[in-house]
């Protein structure tokens, strides 16, 4: 098993990624990982690193790669916007046909913003042939307003008062600033592209073998309805339930893996290979 | 392709391989004393925010060939992280769980740059591991701690765990000073001593090595024996501002710099007083313990260039 870190093109930038290479047995399907935003990248880059080798252990060669922006890719984040994501995921696909030698199967990886991320680009290229999600964004807007209220922590923690509320961080952002969250600046173009987007109301096409995997840290939680409907707009879907804590977060767990969530997703995807 | 920078790949002492994405200036005349950012933790070597990133930038453009590289069990480099909570390996880290990928670090930069000379430089657990490193490695030329912890989170560090040979000698010499003390003795009697330290001091002893009862410390005591302060602080700090720079940065929001003055800073004031010459303390004013209001982060860095420029 090779790990390849390396630089490639992406418009006018370079994102870095690593290559997982596996040493022997290939499988018909390679995988690109879409991370989720911000600090909660950081956080579960472990969990990334260690199911991409879980993977390629398993014979699945993968690409794990940074937006621009973000990691250890040029740009800065304020210059991101939903379209240069989904255009450095485009590339990063490229990539990984060209260092997989695979060019019709391959699979999309994302947790959070990463598997909403990977949602669409599966709806624009037909060799997208499996979808992973992993407890997917569904209501983009909402989350959006979560990342104003993490600015409004900020303010309330520094300054013991809000300063700027979430409409006027809104308007200071269409004035041409940005909003900062987490030492994170949004621009009003990525705001306003992000907002907008909505699983499962912005897929028409869902012609992946999905599987969508709910994460949650309680014993015996039921399905969420929402999760089970974006299955249903796919022609092949499997919900499933993962016990996890929310590791994509500041929490006591140090959380280098997620065993239980690798299970399910190894299980299902070996079921599914052989039907490839 | 040249962007300025390319992924590493070196080994440290136990074989596992370390991973970091080195840095390099524009021009052909680079400084000579390369500096190491220090990972802060979980967060890896891009730390919070991106906030390596945009420091490495920053170095570069002055002139300085800059690596950030994952510590084992972190990021993408080889290793496993086997305490189950976040305190608890912060706990190791500030004991020191990483001054030896530290020094691989410096060991590599010198085979590939020729350095014999470095600058670390880390925030939080960076901090602490570059401080540490720096008491113990003579190639530190000098530190740039952000919000540097003196305690230690987890409530279960193993202080022995990460002793080095030399911290190791160090703690013998401090328990043969106290050979002729009755009350060291009633200690030991009366089981209150630290009993996996002393196995690992005779442990460590060379076969008919020569016993030699030194002075003790300068910095070995403090008033914080019952506190969650942590020990090795005092006396790394004298070891690397005795003779080396330091530049502390800490946050006037972040309970780190309060910690610092209340438990290190006040009680050690005399003997730090000594070596003020050699350390510099600056506070980012209402910053958070990350930086991220894009004003604190200016500061920083202005800060920060400033030094360099007057040191480098």
């Amino acid at each position: 098993m090779k790990e390849i870190p390396f630089f490639f093109p992406s418009g006018d930038c370079h994102l870095f990624g690593v290559m997982h290479i596996p040493a022997a047995s290939r499988r018909n399907t390679a995988f690109l990982f879409c991370t989720p935003f911000g600090e909660e990248k950081l956080w579960t880059h472990l969990v990334y690193v260690n199911f991409a080798r879980a993977l390629a252990s398993h014979g699945y060669p993968v690409l794990r790669f940074d937006y621009r922006g973000t990691g250890d890719s040029e740009g800065n984040f304020e210059d991101a916007t939903l379209e240069s994501c989904l255009a450095d995921i485009r590339s990063a696909i490229e990539i990984l046909k060209d260092q997989s030698d695979q060019t019709e199967r391959l699979g999309l990886l994302g947790l959070r913003m990463g598997a909403t991320l990977a949602a669409l680009t599966a709806e624009t290229l037909p060799q997208i042939s499996t979808l992973v999600l992993w407890e997917p964004i569904l209501n983009v807007d909402e989350y959006m307003q979560d990342l104003l209220r993490v600015n409004l922590t900020t303010q309330m923690a520094l300054y013991k008062e809000i300063r700027q509320n979430r409409e006027a961080l809104i308007r200071s952002m269409k004035d041409g600033l940005t909003a900062n969250v987490d030492g994170y600046e949004i621009s009003a173009e990525m705001f306003e592209q992000f907002s907008s987007l909505h699983l499962p109301r912005a897929l028409n096409y869902a012609k992946a073998n999905c599987l969508i995997i709910q994460i949650a840290s309680k014993q015996n939680p039921s399905l969420k309805d929402e999760f089970l409907q974006l299955g249903s707009v796919y022609q092949q879907s499997q919900v499933l339930l993962s016990i996890e804590e929310p590791f994509w977060k500041e929490i006591k767990p140090f959380y280098s893996r997620a065993e239980r969530l690798y299970q399910d997703t190894l299980n299902w995807l070996n079921q599914h290979e052989h039907r490839l | 392709m040249n962007i300025g920078c390319k992924p590493v790949v070196f080994s440290n002492s136990d074989g596992l391989k370390l991973f970091g994405i080195l840095h390099y200036p524009d021009s052909q005349t680079s400084k000579s004393t390369p500096i190491i950012l220090l990972s802060p933790g979980v967060k890896y070597r891009v730390a919070p925010h991106r906030l390596y990133i945009k420091l490495a930038r920053h170095l570069t453009a002055m002139g300085f060939i800059v690596l950030r590289f994952d510590f084992s069990g972190l990021g993408d480099s080889e290793g496993i992280v086997k305490e189950t909570t976040v305190a608890d390996f912060y706990g190791t880290v500030q004991m020191g769980r990483y001054v030896n990928d530290t020094k691989a670090a410096m060991d590599w930069m010198q085979q590939e740059f020729n350095a014999s000379r470095f600058i670390l430089a880390g925030l939080c657990g960076g901090a602490i591991t570059g401080l540490l490193a720096g008491a113990q490695d003579q190639r530190v030329d000098s530190l740039i701690g952000l919000g540097l912890p003196v305690i230690l989170d987890s409530q279960h560090v193993d202080h022995t765990q990460y002793l080095t040979t030399g911290e190791l000698k160090q703690w013998r010499e401090g328990y043969l000073s106290k050979f002729f003390d009755f009350k060291s003795w009633l200690r030991l009697l009366t089981f209150k001593s630290n009993y996996r330290v002393i196995l690992k001091i005779i442990l460590s002893l060379p076969m008919g090595k020569r016993i030699i009862i030194p002075q003790k410390p300068v910095l070995s005591s403090g008033s914080n024996q019952t506190t969650n302060f942590n020990p090795l602080i005092p006396s790394a700090f004298e070891r690397l501002i005795s003779t080396r720079n330091a530049l502390l940065i800490f946050s006037e929001n972040d309970r780190l710099y309060s910690i610092y003055q209340e438990r290190f800073a006040d009680p050690y004031h005399a003997i730090l007083n000594k070596y003020r010459e050699n350390y510099e303390i600056y506070i980012v004013k209402q910053a958070n313990h990350i930086f991220s209001f894009p004003e604190w982060q200016q500061d920083l860095f202005y800060q920060l260039a400033s030094w360099l420029d007057r040191h480098y």
